[in-house]
């Protein structure tokens, strides 16, 4: 599927390794018989039916470039995305959520979070029993998210109170 | 925004005037214009959410006086002429879309068609009903294996029988389908002589031999009831036929040169409302310290909605002048053919860049299901399909081009 790539799999290319070609090709495979048939049924209820993340989890498609020590599955960033893209043909809704859990939530966490964070949500969020967003647009934030954003983090001894409301995480 | 509408209600006006409408056809707008706000646009949300058509819109319709606008007075309608319903049609669309498309079908497709084609006896009998909103009207012409095809491929068939005709096939896609009273239905009476054997039915929705398979999950213009529908051995008099036997080819192709300009309007109506949204959007929503009007890039695509709404505008109206007054028969060949042919073509795809711009405008907002703007983006797929599809039009006008 993705041999289009490749005319000529003996020339080294700068697409894809074979690993990442084989990596490719056994999760667009897996995506398409676990995954395909549930589009229907998602586009008419706008729910993610429940057995999505544990099934991903179960496969070692969480974590993608989180550790193995962690839970994951210690993979470069460009294998990540060639999961990525592979999960979204065969189903651009799963992909949105797989991508906001893995890469917004969890690889963030992985890259900034202290070593305590890391191990203390890491390996549910790597085994599919928990699951992640992102929080940054708010009504009044979106372009200018940054600039513009109202949520606020008090200090109040050893704790933050929050307070702000966000939208479309 | 009170303003800002008044201010749009204020050009509007300028360009009627600069149109030419009479006093009577601009009292008919302002009234539409009124009451499709005030009764219709409200409808919109639960309209999409649940696929819903309310019991009694037709009624409403009816003693609103927006049906049968093509119809003579004494037979309940307004006595205007296509350009007017066209108008008519312009308005309702842009305050509900899903309203605007059945009201098309019932309106432009069934009633005026029956007007222009039907005998005295079958004009008298069901026009004062579609012109109350009592009866429902639809037209059958699309089937499961003939779209862009309809002539050529089309298997519905009326078998003459004693001095009824016995039609059996289906009907796809038809709007009001689930609802009709009465379906201005095409089928084949002989079969050997190809597009030249169709025939053209009045059909009564009530009849055992008629049945409507399934009510359709549409993309857009949801609320407007499209169904798919069955004839099994359905048994009609003779004098359910719509002109002669075997000439349903030239109703089909008359009645669907004027089904272009109106499906032009429909675009130019839906495509101020997207410019009325995106503006208002883009002078109410503040990034970066100011609203997003101020941005440039912002005015650029205001700019082009702008101007693809009165593009669409100058040539629908100017296809609309040419079919009035149309003889009844003519139409489905040459100039008018062309021309309405290549408005549709033009306010379809005008419509499709206006909306995908004033949607993007509203950000993420745009993209959530419940949203005026959302409702316009999902709606517009179908207005380069139906009446035939950008493709078709472009044949008819190019055939006509190499015809010369
Ligand atoms: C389905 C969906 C999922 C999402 N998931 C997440 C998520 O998981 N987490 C999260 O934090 N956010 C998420 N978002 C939010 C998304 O990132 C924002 O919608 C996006 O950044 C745009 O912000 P906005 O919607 O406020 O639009 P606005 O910023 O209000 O933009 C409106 C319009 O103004 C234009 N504009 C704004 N500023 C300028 C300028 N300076 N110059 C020119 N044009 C300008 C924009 O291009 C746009 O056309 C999601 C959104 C959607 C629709
Ligand atoms: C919401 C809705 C309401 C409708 N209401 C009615 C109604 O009230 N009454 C009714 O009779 N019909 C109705 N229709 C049907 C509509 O007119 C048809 O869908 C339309 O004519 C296209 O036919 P099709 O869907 O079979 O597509 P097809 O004809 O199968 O076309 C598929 C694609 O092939 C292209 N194509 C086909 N032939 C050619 C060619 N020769 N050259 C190049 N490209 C070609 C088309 O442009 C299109 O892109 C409705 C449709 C919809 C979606």
């Amino acid at each position: 599927m993705n041999k289009q790539l490749r005319n000529d799999t003996a020339l080294p290319t700068h697409f894809m390794t074979d690993e990442q070609q084989a990596l490719a090709d056994q999760a667009g495979k897996f995506f398409m018989s676990e995954f395909h048939h549930l589009n229907a049924e998602m586009d008419d209820t706008d729910d993610l039916p429940s057995s999505v993340f544990p099934k991903l989890g179960e496969m070692g498609y969480l974590g993608l470039n989180v550790p193995p020590e962690f839970g994951g599955a210690g993979l470069d960033f460009t294998s990540a995305c060639i999961i990525t893209e592979q999960l979204s043909r065969a189903s651009a809704a799963i992909g949105l959520t797989h991508v906001a859990h893995d890469n917004l939530c969890v690889n963030n966490i992985y890259r900034n979070a202290n070593d305590d964070l890391r191990r203390k949500y890491l390996p549910g969020l790597c085994n599919g029993t928990l699951i992640g967003a992102l929080g940054l647009t708010e009504p009044g934030a979106g372009s200018d998210a940054l600039g513009s954003m109202r949520t606020t983090a008090k200090k109040d001894a050893d704790d933050y109170i929050l307070n702000g409301a966000k939208i479309r995480s | 925004m009170t303003t800002q509408s008044e201010a749009i209600a204020a050009d509007l006006e300028a360009i009627r005037a600069n149109y030419s409408l009479t006093d009577e056809q601009s009292q008919i707008v302002d009234h539409v214009d009124r009451v499709s706000r005030e009764v219709l646009h409200p409808l919109q949300a639960r309209m999409d959410d649940e696929e819903w058509w309310p019991d009694d819109l037709f009624k409403q319709m009816g003693e609103l006086g927006l049906l049968g606008i093509t119809a003579p007075e004494e037979l309940g309608g307004s006595g205007q002429n296509e350009f007017t319903q066209a108008l008519v049609s312009e308005v309702i669309s842009k305050w509900n879309p899903a309203v605007g498309l059945s009201h098309g079908a019932h309106d432009n497709l069934c009633l005026n068609n029956l007007l222009r084609n039907g005998s005295e006896e079958q004009v008298k009998k069901y026009v004062p009903g579609l012109c109350s909103g009592e009866l429902v009207g639809a037209l059958g012409l699309t089937e499961p294996g003939a779209g862009s095809d309809a002539l050529g491929s089309m298997a519905t068939t009326a078998r003459r029988d004693g001095d009824d005709y016995v039609i059996n096939g289906s009907k796809i896609y038809i709007t009001n389908g689930p609802i009709a009273d009465v379906i201005l239905l095409y089928a084949k009476t002989d079969k050997s002589k190809g597009a030249k054997g169709i025939s053209a039915f009045i059909i009564e929705t009530d009849n055992p031999g008629f049945k409507v398979a399934q009510k359709l999950d549409k993309m857009g213009f949801r609320g407007s009831p499209t169904g798919e529908l069955v004839f099994e051995d359905c048994r009609v008099p003779a004098s359910a036929m719509v002109g002669p036997e075997n000439t349903g080819v030239s109703v089909v192709m008359s009645g669907l040169d004027l089904e272009r300009a109106m499906v032009a309007s429909v675009c130019v109506g839906m495509a101020e409302r997207a410019l009325e949204l995106g503006l208002e959007y883009a002078k109410i929503r503040e990034q970066f310290g100011k609203p997003i009007a101020s941005f440039q890039m912002m005015q650029s695509k205001l700019a082009e909605i702008y101007t693809e709404v009165e593009t669409a505008r100058a040539f629908g109206y100017r296809a609309l002048a040419a079919c009035t007054g149309l003889p009844k028969g003519a139409g489905g060949r040459g100039e008018i053919h062309k021309l309405t042919a290549a408005a549709c073509l033009y306010a379809g795809e005008a419509f499709n860049k206006a909306v995908t711009e004033a949607c993007h405008i509203h950000g993420g907002s745009g993209y959530m299901q419940d949203t005026e703007i959302n409702r316009l983006f999902r709606a517009n797929k179908l207005l380069e399909i139906g009446a035939g599809t950008s493709e078709v039009r472009k044949i008819i006008i190019a055939e006509e081009l190499l015809r010369a």
